[in-house]
């Protein structure tokens, strides 16, 4: 409750220091201010007053002056009165004059004959001798040109301020003539034309008295007599005095002279009537002034107090909750919704609050979820390590079986080289082949050759044997002709003809042998060219052969470097295999390794979950809504 | 017994006696005659003497015997040595000399085929028969068998005479 003491003394300190300072600062001087022009609008108040009565009675003055000052009225009052047409003229105008200022009613009254019109109406004859018209004469004999009289007229049956003009004739009053004002009418004037209660104007003839006035009393006194002590003049107004009434207090008057009537306007009035109440500052109004204010203070302060401390004593409540970790606290609803920074500050608590009960309750459940996994951890681990060592057993066993993978791959090597070595021989074997082919095409071809050459050899001979043939029968044809001869020889050419005839035989024999020579050498021609053929026919099957035995040696040689290659990618994959095995052994070691981590991250997930089970105590420390602490 | 050199002439043959024989020449060109008749062809050369070659088969061929029959004459195993014989033999031309007058000195004839010189005795030849017509009898001596083949007996004089020649040169009768 101290800061609500605090705070509330600070706010009225303030709030005092300010009122005092703003009544020095404003008030004051707003006094001495309007106290120097109060007394000019004064005046001008009291100019406002009498300038309506003043401008009446002066249009009833100009009225009158008007109206005697007609040379028709003077004509007529010097001439016939009783002509009618003059007489009705002017009295017509003398009632229009005074209907047009409205005036209650015009007068005219002849020196001569005496004769007093009121309005158009002949009322009476004046008299000198009677009491109630001295004032004409008075008139007459005055040696002003207007006067006014305040009189009660028995024909009008009121009182009424005449206005009273000589109508001059030259320098000679022939009579008199005017308006009279009801002076029901003038008091009323008066009356209205007052600014205030207290205040009264006053219409004062040159005796001093009063004639007229808004003051019923005051008709008839002395003006003197309204006036107690002497009146002083105030700087910076010409026709404004003061004086101190007992009762009224200060009192202005204002006195002036009606044009050249000898009356006077006088206004007699309180200032207070014209002076705002909090100028005055009465003790009264000053003590009020202040219980007010003091009341506003206490008010503000209350108000102030209840609207800026209660929030943060809330806050502190608020606090001291956080403090003992009750979470469940929250800002009042009508604090919360409030749109200034407390307001802020209230929501930002209350989500702060709520925010830290959401996240230790999370905690909470993390550390329950933390606990319970940390265990099921710690038996996967466990199990982790149970399987890793199955593990590095298997290794171990691919390691060995990678060894034997090797051994076999070093036994296919051998084989793929064994068959490479047989496919080499089967490469120059076939290359040999394609030689002795190649070869054997050409003996063919040659053989064909040395077939046409005996074939052409025997043609040779079957020619020969036909040269033999004609000479055997060029020889018989001899003999025949020898037979002849020896013939025509007669007896001496019987031996001739016998040798001629054995010359036939012998030619018979020769041609015969020739000609079994011919038919030999052309079989032999036929059997030859036959084997021609044949060898001819023989050279595109050897060359054929001499072909496929190239692609088969191409096709081994491409084999021998396939088996290469095949024998490369072996010792690679042993290689490879080797490194397996290695690698194996490696994995085995890496495994048994990873199995005993394995085993550390059980211990230490044990380990975490008892830090688990720590972080839940140390959270129970908080209180939330539900009560859901556990 | 007279000497007589065989020849042929169109599948038939002739003998003629070996006096009448210069020589005996193998095939050689024979130069055509202008307005050359069908008896004498034309001329050829023996050992440097231009000598005229006739060719007889036109006035040897005046009587018509079938050829058909000529071929399907009866045959045996003599047949087949005829053929042999046949077959040795080979053309040529015949120089004919004469003794007399009556034959131009020389004469050629184109033989199909010459044969050989048979000796014939008198009795081998049988004569011409009488009652065939003069100009048929008059070119053959006689007929005789030799291997079994027929052979006319030409009579040289008669076939190989200026007028024979000539009026066949002349193209009268054999033209």
């Amino acid at each position: 409750m101290k800061i609500r003491t605090a705070f509330s003394l600070f706010v009225a300190v303030v709030l005092i220091v300010g009122v005092a300072v703003s009544l020095l600062m404003g008030i004051l001087p707003a006094r001495e201010y309007i106290q120097k022009n109060f007394y000019a609008s004064v005046g001008n108040i009291v100019d406002a007053s009498k300038s309506g009565i003043q401008t009446e009675i002066a249009r009833g003055w100009e009225v009158s002056l008007a109206l005697a000052r007609n040379p028709f009225l003077a004509d007529w009052l010097l001439g016939d009165e009783r002509d009618t047409a003059a007489g009705r003229k002017v009295l017509s105008m003398a009632v229009e004059y005074a209907s047009r200022t409205g005036f209650s009613s015009s007068f005219i009254a002849n020196r001569s004959t005496g004769s007093f019109y009121s309005g158009d109406k002949l009322m009476q004859v004046l008299s000198p001798t009677r009491a109630d018209d001295s004032w004409f004469f008075d008139v007459l004999g005055s040696d002003k040109e207007l006067t006014l009289n305040l009189d009660y007229n028995e024909q009008l049956g009121s009182t009424s301020l005449w206005f009273n003009t000589q109508v001059l004739k030259g320098r000679a009053v022939i009579g008199v003539a005017g308006i009279a004002l009801s002076i029901d009418k003038v008091v009323n004037d008066f009356k209205a034309a007052v600014p205030s209660a207290n205040s009264g104007l006053h219409l004062v003839d040159s005796s001093g008295m009063v004639v007229v006035s808004s003051d019923d009393e005051a008709i008839g006194k002395e003006l003197r007599s309204l006036i107690s002590g002497t009146a002083k003049s105030i700087p910076g107004l010409a026709d404004v005095k003061t004086f101190d009434d007992p009762v009224l207090g200060p009192t202005l008057l204002s006195e002036e002279q009606i044009l050249e009537s000898g009356y006077s306007i006088a206004f007699v009035g309180p200032v207070s009537d014209f002076v705002p109440s909090f100028i005055s500052l009465s003790g009264g109004s000053i003590l009020f002034t202040a219980v007010f204010a003091a009341l506003v203070v206490t008010g503000a302060v209350l108000f102030i107090s209840r609207r800026f401390a209660a929030p943060i004593l809330e806050m502190n409540r608020l606090a001291l909750g956080l403090a003992a970790g009750d979470l469940s606290v929250s800002a009042d609803a009508s604090i919360s919704r409030r749109k200034d920074e407390i307001g802020t500050l209230a929501q930002s608590m209350s989500a702060t609050v709520g925010r830290l009960a959401s996240v230790v309750s999370e905690v909470q459940a993390t550390a329950n979820k933390v606990a319970s996994e940390s265990d099921e951890m710690s038996s996967a681990a466990r199990q982790m390590a149970i399987g890793i060592a199955g593990i590095a057993d298997s290794s171990q066993q691919l390691s060995q079986g990678a060894s034997e993978q090797a051994a076999s791959a070093e036994q296919v090597s051998a084989s793929v080289e064994q068959m490479g070595a047989n496919i080499k021989q089967n490469a120059d074997n076939s290359f040999q082949t394609e030689k002795i082919a190649t070869k054997a095409a050409g003996d063919a071809r040659q053989g064909a050759k040395a077939v046409a050459q005996t074939v052409e050899a025997m043609r040779q001979i079957a020619e020969k044997t036909a040269i033999i043939e004609e000479i055997a029968r060029s020889t018989n044809m001899l003999s025949l002709n020898a037979s002849i001869e020896a013939a025509r020889a007669g007896e001496h050419g019987k031996g001739f003809a016998v040798v001629a005839s054995e010359v036939g035989k012998l030619a018979e024999r020769s041609k015969m042998a020739a000609r079994e020579i011919s038919e030999l050498s052309k079989q032999s021609v036929d059997v030859a060219e036959k084997a021609g053929l044949m060898l001819q026919s023989m050279v595109p099957d050897i060359q054929k052969t001499a072909e496929l035995v190239q692609e088969i040696s191409v096709a081994s040689r491409e084999q021998d470097t396939g088996t290469q290659q095949i024998n490369q990618a072996i010792a690679q994959l042993d290689t490879v295999i080797q490194q397996n095995a290695s690698i194996s052994e490696e994995y085995s070691a890496t495994s048994e390794q990873i199995s005993s981590q394995a085993m550390m991250v059980a211990e230490t997930t044990e380990g975490l979950a008892a830090q688990a089970a720590k972080l839940k105590d140390a959270v129970t420390f908080f209180k939330l809504d539900g009560g859901a602490t556990e | 017994m007279r000497q007589y050199l065989t020849f042929e002439l169109d599948g038939r043959r002739y003998g003629v006696p070996v006096e009448f024989i210069n020589s005996v020449l193998d095939p050689q060109s024979i130069t055509p005659l202008p307005q050359g008749s069908t008896l004498v062809t034309g001329l050829t050369n023996v050992r440097g003497n231009v000598v005229p070659v006739f060719d007889p088969r036109d006035p040897l061929r005046r009587t018509k015997v079938e050829d058909d029959r000529l071929a399907k004459r009866p045959g045996g195993q003599d047949a087949e040595a005829d053929e042999l014989e046949d077959e040795d033999e080979e053309g040529g031309i015949v120089i004919f000399e004469s003794e007399n007058g009556t034959l131009l000195p020389f004469i050629g004839l184109q033989a199909d085929k010459i044969g050989k010189v048979v000796n014939l005795e008198s009795d081998e030849i049988s004569p011409v028969p009488d009652f065939l017509p003069n100009d048929a009898t008059k070119l053959f001596e006689g007929f005789c068998f030799i291997g079994g083949v027929r052979h006319s007996i030409i009579n040289l004089a008669e076939l190989a005479s200026k007028d024979t020649l000539f009026s066949a040169g002349e193209g009268s009768r054999y033209a």
